[in-house]
This record gives structure tokens, C-alpha cells and sequence, in this order.
């Protein structure tokens, strides 16, 4: 695995592995440990800010993926749902 | 022949109902008007050209352009976004595929892509029935460096190409650039929104000079678009569709609680302008 590319394989796994992403929201340390990263990174990673996972080398795009995984909370802000549920309500 | 009976851009976001008060009620406004001129245009294929947010895409292998070709499309879900199957066009697209090998342009074939809300949100406003089949045609912005302008230019021209010579005489397609306009994502700038850039790139575009674009390079777009603004790839596409052609401003707001300058025009072909038809 490429060292320049794992915090960015990491985001990508959480969302291609099955049942990773619950098990990385269930325990994300536990989820970490499993991949080489420097303690930098870990703790990075672990904080999920976007500053934080510029730092530890994560692609700017990648951060908005990762930081939904590790922040669920976030799926409620970016929700479109309001708007999509008034459009297939409205009569055509 | 098939036509090209219109283009049209539009953002591609919407986050949470009220964070952005009336200028989201009006951005909203402006998608569903989109979505009826579309309708009203009774298009047989919606060719929707967006950016991979890498929910598909990771950055071990990298597309610069590449094209859905299944018959139907599961959609992701993120933004929460319904995921229930989007009717697809798997002749279209596996016919553009072959027109641009002939045409010395590669094309990625995209097998189970998941749209996600590049795709779908544009294509549940556009027809909420999820009845009229949709191609995702999708352009890599996460990619460094990022395809320049003047090739999504290209795409566009062959599209348009393709529409003429390769499909079924009536065929009536709308192609839809979506995303942009300036945002910058996972930056230190990120929440900053730059209505020049936005209205450079409507301008040039609704004056029928959307070719003018592909004289920005990668690095003015990040400087004055951000990353984010690098989906207007996707809007320059769509405008080489139907080059020369007039359009008009649907919608343009700044938001900076969506971190975005959010805009939707409309190009619809001449001899389908109503008063054209008259």
C-alpha cells in the first residue's frame, strides 16, 4: 500500500468494506489500529477536522467523505432530503 | 439524427431546509424551474454531467472522463438522498463509448456506478418519477491535475456529434452541466464564495461564448473557483453541446452556509424555443 495514499484508502474503505463504516462509528480507534499510520496520523484521523486530516496528508475531497463517516452528526446539516420529499410531493 | 433540444446548468447541492434561509428557497425555486422547462422539452435521454464526490472514485486509479452505462442506476444515498433506481440508457451510452474510440477520445466505461448526489439530485428534480432515462457522464475533479477546460470542451462536441449522426432520427436530448459554481472544499479558504468567477463563467456562457472558458487553465479555476469550482468542466461541456447558443440566468445566490455560489441557466435550442415553434 502506498504510504502517500493511506489516509486517503482509508475513507475509501469505510465506504467499500462491508459493515466497515459502523464498525469504524462504533469504535474508530479500534478501526485505525489496523492501519499503519503514523501517531500523527492516528490522532489526526481520530479528531477529523478538516484541518486536522489536511494535515495527517488526506486529499481535500476525500476529508467531506471521511468527516461524514466520523461525524455522523454532519449527514443531518448536508441533508437534501426536505427539499427531494417536496418535489416528489408535488403534483405533476 | 437525434437533436440536442436543450442545456442546461444547475448546482447540485441542497443542505439542510432553512440553513440558508430564503437564498436556499430561491435556489430550490430555481432547480424545480429547471426541472419543468425540462420536462416541458419531453427529452427521450438526460445526459447529466457531473463530478464523482469519490463515494465511487478512490484516487488509486484515476478517469478524467468516463460514462454510465447501465440500464438502470442505483443511487448512493448520500445527502440523503432516496436510493430507489434511476432509469438509465444503456444504448446511448455504450454507443457514445464506441463514437469517441472512433473519435480518438477515450471514454471510461462505468459498470454498477452508484450516482451520487451529483447525478441524483439534479435527476430527481429534472423527473421525480425517475421514468426518463438518465447517462451519467461523469468528469474527474478530484484528479491533479484536473482535465483542462478546453478538453471538456471536446466532450461536448462530440456528444453533440454523436447526438447528430449516431442516433435515432427524433431522439430528443437534454444535457445538464451540474455542481459549481465557486466553492472551495477541504481548503483553508473553505466557506469562501467568489460571485465574480460565478458570474464570468454565466456570463460567458448565457453570451453564447461558452468557448472563451477553455482559455482558464486548472490553476486560475482553483485560484479564483477554489477545487470546488472545477465543476464547471461540467457546465463547459454541457455549453459545447450547443456552441453558439444563448441562454439565460434561472437562479444565481451565494451561500456561504452551503459553502457555495449556487447557479442554474438554461440553453434550450433554437427551434424549440416556443416562439420559434409558433
Amino acid at each position: 500500500m502506498n504510504p502517500d495514499n493511506l489516509v486517503n484508502r482509508i475513507a475509501s474503505d469505510l465506504y467499500r468494506v462491508p459493515g466497515l463504516k459502523a464498525r469504524f462509528q462504533d469504535d474508530p480507534a479500534s478501526v485505525l489500529s489496523r492501519y499503519p499510520l503514523s501517531e500523527a496520523q492516528r490522532a489526526g484521523l481520530m479528531e477529523g477536522s478538516f484541518p486536522s486530516l489536511a494535515e495527517a496528508g488526506m486529499h481535500p475531497l476525500v476529508q467531506m467523505i471521511y468527516s461524514v463517516a466520523r461525524h455522523p452528526a454532519i449527514n443531518a446539516q448536508i441533508s437534501a432530503r426536505a427539499y427531494i420529499d417536496d418535489v416528489m410531493a408535488e403534483e405533476r | 439524427m437525434g437533436r440536442i433540444v436543450g442545456g442546461f446548468a444547475t448546482a447540485h447541492i441542497m443542505m439542510s431546509r432553512g440553513s440558508a434561509g430564503d437564498k436556499g428557497e430561491r435556489v430550490f425555486a430555481g432547480m424545480k424551474e429547471i426541472g419543468r422547462r425540462i420536462r416541458a422539452l419531453s427529452p427521450d435521454v438526460v445526459v447529466i454531467i457531473s463530478s464523482d464526490h469519490l463515494y465511487n472514485y478512490d484516487l488509486s486509479i484515476q478517469a478524467p472522463f468516463a460514462i454510465a452505462t447501465d440500464a438502470q442506476h442505483q443511487p448512493f444515498g448520500d445527502m440523503s438522498l432516496p436510493t430507489a433506481p434511476l432509469a438509465g440508457a444503456a444504448d446511448f451510452a455504450c454507443g457514445f463509448v464506441g463514437f469517441a474510440a472512433e473519435h480518438d477520445a477515450d471514454l471510461v466505461r462505468l459498470q454498477d456506478y452508484r450516482p451520487d448526489h451529483g447525478v441524483t439530485l439534479p435527476a430527481l428534480i429534472i423527473d421525480p418519477d425517475r421514468q426518463t432515462p438518465i447517462v451519467p457522464f461523469i468528469i474527474n475533479t478530484a484528479m491533479d491535475p484536473a482535465p483542462r477546460l478546453a478538453r471538456a470542451w471536446r466532450y461536448g462536441e462530440l456528444l453533440a456529434e454523436y447526438v447528430q449522426a449516431a442516433r435515432p432520427a427524433d431522439e430528443r436530448v437534454v444535457v445538464v452541466g451540474t455542481g459549481g459554481l465557486s466553492h472551495w472544499l477541504g481548503v483553508a479558504d473553505m466557506g469562501r464564495v467568489n460571485p465574480a468567477f460565478d458570474h464570468a463563467v454565466i456570463d460567458a456562457i448565457n453570451s453564447g461564448n461558452g468557448q472563451s472558458l477553455t482559455a482558464w487553465t486548472s490553476d486560475y479555476v482553483l485560484e479564483h473557483g477554489g477545487n470546488g469550482g472545477l465543476e464547471i468542466l461540467n457546465w463547459v461541456m454541457m455549453a459545447a453541446t450547443l456552441p453558439g447558443q444563448c441562454g439565460e440566468t434561472i437562479y444565481y445566490e451565494e451561500i456561504p452556509e452551503w459553502v457555495t455560489g449556487m447557479g442554474g441557466i438554461a440553453l434550450v435550442s433554437t427551434p424549440d424555443l416556443p416562439e420559434a415553434n409558433a
